[in-house]
């Protein structure tokens, strides 16, 4: 061809003007472009398998990628848990302590102590008036609400005014004395006193009765009075280290 | 051209068959692993966040500890795992000598459960460590005390008996006129200016409390 170019050029023709003879049969011709065909379905085919093959080695590295992570965080745990362990007495410290100062709150919770209601007892005991007989009984508060209560004030006194809710100031045991005055006043000077303390509401008397000590003439009386919840120590109430 | 085709369309359905069969059949359950076990392991990380946070709390409370095992003995003085008898007497014998009233009786009952003591029990604090821990059975013991002694005198017993080493709560409280049994005074106004007090309280114990409860922590 390189020949027949140059003397082509010599000649000053052109090859295009010659015509081109393809004698291979075309049944020949036919069969090759079938089989390029088909190996390039074939290629197709493999080309699809390869695709494959990398989708699955990539999930493959996703899931060993995965299992080391679940790996490590599996083996940080059990270092972590036998270090929580080493400080199970800790837990276990601070729930026996939890617990008992619950169990202490529950059994002294509501302790009520009388010695300082003798001592303020003996503080406001008017001059006119002596205790015989002094009872306390301590009952469990009752946490309910329940409408004021008119405090009567004792013979001879004023208006009776109204005690503080007992939603507040709810009984948590009652008072109970006898004793003894000069007088009915003094009786009413007495209730004044109790009502005057905030651990005493609805002082109450069931008797005032004159009688004679010798030649002086007295007044035997009987009173009683609910203790609030203000009689509550609340020593052992309080929080666990307040 | 009819086997061309055939051709190309039997290699389109293969490579759709090796397409679709290969994801299913491998590339998806393998993602499917992989996201269960990234949700396995991210699940295993906050756990292990908690636990950090567990074993953080754990090593400040550590620091405190020996004030919880104060506490701890404190209130097991306070409320004993027997009914410690013997000691609540000399306590009260003591208390009694040493502010001048004479005890005259003592009456302890038999111990009897508190309602709702039975469980006795709390979680540490903080929420992180749910570890529950045991009191023990909470039983009373009713007591009735006679003391015969001045106004005062009471008062002080009484202040005593509340500042007991053992828990031990009055509930009631007589005061009559009335002199000491064992000292009879001939005159009357030493016996009136004497009580006679009926004192009723209640002292505690606590059964079944775990021994390991007030053992010290080797730390």
């Amino acid at each position: 061809m390189t020949v027949l170019t140059a003397e082509t050029r010599l000649l000053g023709t052109s090859v295009q003007l010659l015509p081109r003879v393809n004698l291979l049969p075309p049944e020949i011709a036919e069969r090759r472009q079938f089989r390029r065909i088909q190996l390039a379905l074939g290629s197709a085919v493999l080309a699809s398998v390869g695709i494959v093959g990398l989708l699955v080695l990539s999930a493959s590295h996703g899931v060993a990628s995965a299992q080391g992570d679940l790996d490590t965080a599996t083996q940080q745990k059990q270092v972590l848990q036998r270090q929580v362990l080493t400080y199970s007495n800790v837990t276990s410290v601070y729930s026996a302590a939890t617990a008992a100062q619950a169990q202490l709150t529950q059994a002294m919770g509501d302790e009520v102590r009388f010695s300082q209601l003798l001592n303020d007892l003996s503080l406001s005991v008017p001059s006119n008036v002596w205790l015989s007989n002094v009872a306390y009984t301590h009952t469990p508060p009752v946490a309910t609400a329940a409408a004021a209560p008119v405090v009567p004030v004792a013979a001879g006194a004023a208006t009776p005014r109204v005690a503080a809710p007992a939603a507040v100031l709810s009984p948590v045991g009652t008072f109970t004395v006898t004793g003894v005055a000069f007088s009915h006043d003094d009786v009413a000077t007495w209730l004044e006193s109790v009502a005057g303390l905030k651990t005493y509401v609805n002082p109450y008397f069931s008797t005032s009765t004159e009688a004679l000590l010798g030649t002086r003439k007295i007044v035997n009386f009987s009173s009683t009075a609910s203790l609030t919840s203000a009689a509550l120590s609340g020593r052992y109430a309080k929080p666990a280290g307040g | 051209m009819d086997k061309l085709k055939q051709w190309i369309a039997f290699t389109v359905v293969g490579v759709l068959s090796v397409l679709a069969g290969g994801w299913f059949l491998l590339v998806s359950p393998k993602h499917s692993d992989a996201a269960a076990l990234r949700s396995q392991a991210a699940q295993q990380v906050s756990a292990n966040a908690s636990l950090q946070t567990q074993l953080a709390m754990l090593k400040a409370q550590a620091k405190n500890l020996p004030a919880q095992q104060a506490k701890l003995a404190a209130v097991a003085a306070k409320i004993p795992d027997n009914p410690a008898l013997p000691s609540l007497v000399r306590a009260l014998t003591k208390a009694a000598d040493q502010t001048g009233v004479e005890l005259v009786s003592l009456a302890p009952s038999q111990p009897i459960p508190v309602a709702g003591g039975a469980t006795a029990t709390a979680v540490a604090p903080g929420g992180a460590a749910p570890v529950s821990g045991s009191a023990g059975q909470l039983q009373s013991i009713g007591l009735v005390l006679n003391v015969v002694g001045g106004y005062f005198q009471v008062e002080q017993f009484l202040d005593s008996v509340e500042n007991l080493s053992r828990a031990m709560k009055v509930t009631n409280f007589v005061a009559t006129p009335g002199g000491n049994p064992l000292k009879p005074t001939a005159g009357t106004t030493a016996t009136a200016s004497t009580l006679s007090t009926t004192v009723t309280g209640t002292v505690y114990m606590a059964t079944g409390r775990p021994t390991t409860a007030v053992a010290p922590v080797g730390k």
